[in-house]
């Protein structure tokens, strides 16, 4: 509450006119003009700051929403593995290159710091590392991955996974102008040697060779 | 835009004390102060109350701890001979439960839960429990009408994140929103989809592979060969979102197998093979850490 500094109106009294007018324009001016200097320390709270004020956490699903259900590579689906197998990334559906898991985009980025972490899970095929016709060189096989956020590589890891079911984690960061930028969230698996069995010789079934599952993607934008 | 603006008194006018403190009231409105009242720049760190951007950590070591990594005294979770899979909650070299927590973080809305965790772990087995058990598949063998089985290699120990939503006890540790719990039916076993598996890392329980294949089939050279996944580190990470309000009290890990990939018609899971299990297929571990993060989005 504002309080009288110099002198206060009492009633029945004759206004001087400039008396009141001059404390209410002090105060108006004291109000106008705050800064750091006047204001106390922790005065603002969270719930001063417009949104996103200071800072962005974006998780998966990044907008708009994309994850699939198992959060991972879903567009390779070979029903045509046995029992005991995933329906998954198979000779049959997949030759090589960069696949896309996620894309969304870092809607409203302000401008400043961005880290980006990708944590998930991975099979590998581990059988045909090092085959008669691949022997030296051999013909390793792995998941590679990267994150490309407006176009820009920020994080890349090319033995992500590397041999039978296991957990990865790739993380990066980068300095952004402020933008809605794009995510690419990718894999890679080592395409098919020329040795490597793609079918059993019962069934014959499809031989599954990488999948990805449980993938999850945490950004969180700084503007200062 | 909070300007006041109000009658300016006129010479003549009487005082009227009513006017003059509502005049001056009207400074002190809740909400009267805004952006228009503040010099650029007028805002910066100290104004700032602590809590703006990270509400909670804490982190805590698993297991046995740093000291554990010299991997001299692991500790050892069993695997499974019976469905559904134990599943063993870390402890340290006391055998003491090593969770995170108690503490009562009250989430809501527009929070973020982040959790991270590391362990030094390595699968032992003996012999090769693989064969005969699930993921196996035969290969030609060259150009006869005979064929070799070997094992896709996919069998895994589960390292697998839990909560207690309930009360600062910890005695009341479940699966963290959207976990399975691996106890589904599939397959003639038990097991959990992949699609619901947020908040578990799998550990390979061993590693498999060929020597000399050749042109798609097994050759006369070929050999299956194995070797242990030896001290590894698992690393995990979950991330909640919550719908409302919801207070967490504590979070460990649990270790749990041994599962192989595995599916329906329509689906991926992992399902728990109870025939690689047994006295000799364990999970050694020692040191990790646990750590969570509350959060806000921002938003």
């Amino acid at each position: 509450m504002k309080k009288w500094t110099s002198y206060q109106a009492r009633d029945k009294h004759l206004l001087d006119a400039e008396q009141p007018n001059s404390e209410l324009r002090d105060h108006q001016s004291s109000m106008t003009t705050l800064d750091r200097s006047q204001l106390p320390a922790s005065s603002f709270t969270y719930n001063n700051l417009v949104p996103y004020a200071l800072h962005r956490a974006y998780v998966v699903p990044l907008t708009p929403a994309i994850a699939p259900a198992e959060a991972g590579e879903q567009s390779l689906v070979d029903t045509a593995t046995s029992s005991t197998q995933f329906q998954c990334a198979t000779y049959q559906n997949y030759g090589g290159g960069y696949r896309t898991l996620f894309t969304g985009t870092l809607t409203g980025f302000k401008g400043g710091n961005l880290y980006i972490e990708c944590q998930g899970c991975g099979y590998v095929n581990p059988l045909a590392h090092q085959t008669h016709n691949n022997g030296y060189p051999p013909n390793p096989k792995f998941i590679g991955l990267r994150i490309l956020v407006a176009g820009v590589n920020v994080a890349e890891s090319m033995g992500s996974a590397s041999g039978g079911c296991e957990g990865f984690r790739l993380m990066g960061t980068a300095q952004l102008p402020p933008g809605d930028h794009q995510v690419l969230v990718q894999w890679k698996g080592t395409p098919p040697g020329q040795d490597d069995p793609i079918v059993t010789f019962t069934g014959p079934f499809h031989i599954m060779q990488y999948h990805i599952w449980s993938a999850k993607v945490l950004a969180v934008g700084r503007w200062r | 835009m909070s300007r006041i603006t109000r009658t300016p008194y006129q010479p003549g006018d009487l005082a009227d004390p009513a006017r003059a403190n509502a005049d001056f009231a009207a400074f002190s409105q809740p909400g009267a102060i805004d952006g228009f009242n503040l010099r650029d720049a007028a805002i910066d760190l100290p104004q700032l109350a602590s809590n703006i951007i990270i509400l909670n950590t804490a982190t805590t070591e698993v297991g046995t701890g740093a000291a554990g990594w010299h991997h001299d005294a692991p500790n050892i979770a069993p695997s499974s001979i019976v469905t559904p899979a134990t599943k063993t909650p870390l402890v340290d070299a006391s055998g003491n439960p090593t969770p995170l927590g108690p503490f009562a973080w009250n989430l809501v809305a527009g929070d973020v839960l982040r959790v991270y965790w590391d362990l030094s772990v390595r699968p032992k087995y003996s012999g090769t429990p693989w064969v005969g058990n699930f993921g196996e598949i035969d290969i030609q063998i060259g150009v006869t009408s005979s064929s070799q089985v070997v094992n896709l290699g996919g069998h895994c120990w589960l390292i697998s994140l839990q909560w207690d939503v309930t009360n600062a006890s910890l005695t009341n540790f479940t699966e963290v929103s959207g976990q399975t719990a691996y106890t589904s039916a599939v397959g003639g076993t038990v097991g959990g989809r992949l699609a619901d598996s947020p908040a578990s890392v799998p550990v390979p329980a061993w590693k498999l592979s060929t020597l000399n294949l050749r042109d798609g089939k097994w050759s006369g050279s070929c050999v299956e060969i194995d070797e242990p996944t030896g001290w590894t580190a698992a690393n995990g990470a979950w991330y909640y979102l919550p719908a409302g309000p919801i207070t967490v009290y504590g979070l460990r890990l649990v270790i749990h197998g041994i599962y192989n990939p595995g599916q329906t018609a329509t689906e991926n899971f992992l399902i728990l093979d109870t025939g690689v299990g047994g006295a000799n297929q364990v999970l050694e571990y020692d040191g990790g850490t646990l750590t969570a993060i509350h959060q806000r989005t921002g938003a």
